[in-house]
């Protein structure tokens, strides 16, 4: 029999990649900074489209450490508001999810809410909340909040009728369905939603730092524009989607690597 | 009722062995009508009797009943008219003395690994970490799958899949054993050495099995009675009376295959 054992038996969640998409990838980003440099400084005014390379030497100076510590700033802010927002969300969509009539009341709201613009709700935030972190975090929490919500519904919903009928023939209660069926059943599709959640309230963040801000990356960058300071606005948007690539990249570690076994139908 | 050569399975001492009805009508489907809600009734004064420790298989074209039949025993629906009992008792609802095993592997649960999923019953009816770790571990054994107790659902074969779902009823089998085309998906091979290893498992066993299938070969193979069910009724059973082990390529085989066959062709 162990003849037929031999299928796929790797465990690794990280796809090793093939020495020549690797050789790719790097020739892209190389090819991406040349001509990064060439349109830097020979089609543009490089005083408007600074080059790599001021980038870098701003990066290295004095403005590059103050972006790294606002950015500390900005993520500290976006962890708060989307813990809350992811626990909300989860707890509500796997609620819903199980009890028809809570879902029914609670689908139209989410809908209606999440289609608002997270930011068209700065006004009366700040009117209600005041010029600080709480409205900023109550922004960062409404961006996440509906996402996780509605994938968390999803989860639970689209779990197999066969995997609730087997654990009750093997004489399951509904807490026993719930916690050993339901619970993990779903986790994958409420990571799947905090994944793509976390995006959005880090954008959010920028941009309410950005509109009445004091502090944080997206205020450094939005200031920096009354001093025709370019080299830290461009360092500031490196920082930003180095920061998002690697913040999706540590959750594509947790969701595929540490929690590959929940994963969505699975 | 002695199926194949092998030792027995460690089972779990039947409740009610003293039971209320006569060992012939052990599972007593009387009368039964069952219709899903706003559709034609799949079962109308439907009536079925499984004796205790018959391997009935049930065939029939698709729609005709009989996964609804299943349901009714197993307790996933329940009749709006007639009863539906077991050894004398009316069934209410699902209960770990009637285990299932489903079409397909969607069953399986994908974030525990095979060994988890076989220990899922024993767990929940409430049995010592080591001794169900012990009987898991030893059930694996049996369907040959010793060393793969590890891996996940998705990292094993269609056919191990089964195994692994094979290795979770038994391993919690009570009573009676309901099964819903289970080896539908595999490929021809796998299916008949999942049907030997059924028989072998099954043997000595004080088990009642209710198995459904499309497969006239494997009714052949597995069946003490066969009945041919069409739209809501039972319209043939035949007694199979070849002797155990049975040959697939005997003549007694064919012509009793012939037979099963004939019988769902008739209108």
């Amino acid at each position: 029999m162990t003849a037929r054992l031999s299928m796929r038996t790797r465990r690794s969640p990280v796809r090793i990649k093939s020495p020549f998409n690797v050789l790719i990838g790097v020739l892209s980003v190389c090819a991406g900074i040349a001509l990064w440099q060439y349109a830097a400084s020979e089609l543009t005014s490089s005083l408007l489209f600074p080059g790599p390379v001021k980038v870098a030497k701003a990066l290295s100076s004095r403005s590059g450490l103050d972006l790294i510590g606002a950015l500390g700033t900005t993520l500290k802010r976006v962890a708060l508001g989307f813990a809350l927002g992811s626990a909300v969300g989860a707890t509500t969509g796997i609620l819903a999810g199980n009890v028809k009539w809570l879902r029914t009341l609670v689908e139209p709201y989410v809908h209606f809410l999440r289609s608002i613009a997270t930011l068209a709700w700065a006004g009366p935030a700040l009117i209600w909340f005041g010029i600080g972190n709480i409205t900023t975090e109550f922004l960062i929490f409404y961006s996440t909040v509906f996402i996780v919500l509605l994938n968390s519904i999803v989860g639970v919903t689209s779990i197999d009728e066969q995997r609730i009928q087997m654990a009750r023939s093997f004489g399951a209660t509904r807490l026993d369905v719930f916690l050993q069926i339901v619970l993990p059943g779903s986790f994958g599709y409420v990571l799947s939603g905090m994944r793509l959640a976390m995006s959005f309230s880090v954008a959010t963040a920028i941009s309410a730092e950005m509109l009445f801000g004091t502090n944080g990356v997206g205020y450094v960058i939005y200031e920096s524009r009354l001093y025709f300071n370019f080299e830290t606005i461009f360092a500031g948007l490196v920082i930003l989607g180095v920061t998002g690539l690697v913040l999706d990249k540590i959750f594509t570690g947790v969701q595929f690597g540490l929690f590959a076994r929940y994963r969505q139908g699975r | 009722m002695t199926r194949a050569h092998a030792t027995p399975l460690h089972i779990a001492p039947a409740v009610g062995c003293m039971g209320k009805a006569p060992n012939a009508e052990y599972i007593a489907l009387k009368d039964v009508t069952f219709s899903y809600p706003g559709q034609h009734p799949v079962l109308t004064d439907f009536n079925l009797t499984v004796a205790r420790g018959e391997l009935l298989v049930i065939v029939g074209e698709s729609g005709c009943g009989k996964t609804t039949a299943l349901n009714l025993i197993a307790g996933f629906e329940s009749a709006q008219k007639g009863t539906v009992s077991i050894d004398g008792e009316p069934i209410t609802g699902p209960g770990p003395d009637r285990i299932v095993v489903f079409q397909g592997d969607r069953s399986l649960l994908g974030w525990l690994t095979a060994l988890h999923n076989i220990e899922f019953g024993l767990k929940l009816a409430g049995m010592s970490r080591q001794e169900s770790r012990r009987r898991a571990l030893e059930m694996l054994d049996r369907v040959g799958l010793a060393g793969q107790g590890d891996k996940y659902p998705h990292e094993l074969s269609g056919g191990m899949k089964q195994r692994i779902q094979l290795a979770r009823a038994l391993v919690s089998l009570q009573r009676v054993l309901l099964m819903d085309e289970p080896f539908a998906a595999v490929d021809a091979l796998t299916r008949t050495t999942l049907q030997d290893q059924l028989l072998s498992l099954l043997a000595n066993a004080d088990a009642t099995v209710v198995f459904i299938t499309h497969d006239i070969a494997e009714a052949v193979t597995l069946a003490d009675r066969v009945i041919v069910m069409r739209r809501g009724a039972v319209r043939h059973t035949l007694e199979v009376e070849l002797p155990r082990p049975r040959t697939r390529g005997s003549a007694e085989f064919a012509s009793f295959y012939d037979k099963v066959e004939r019988a769902l062709r008739q209108p």
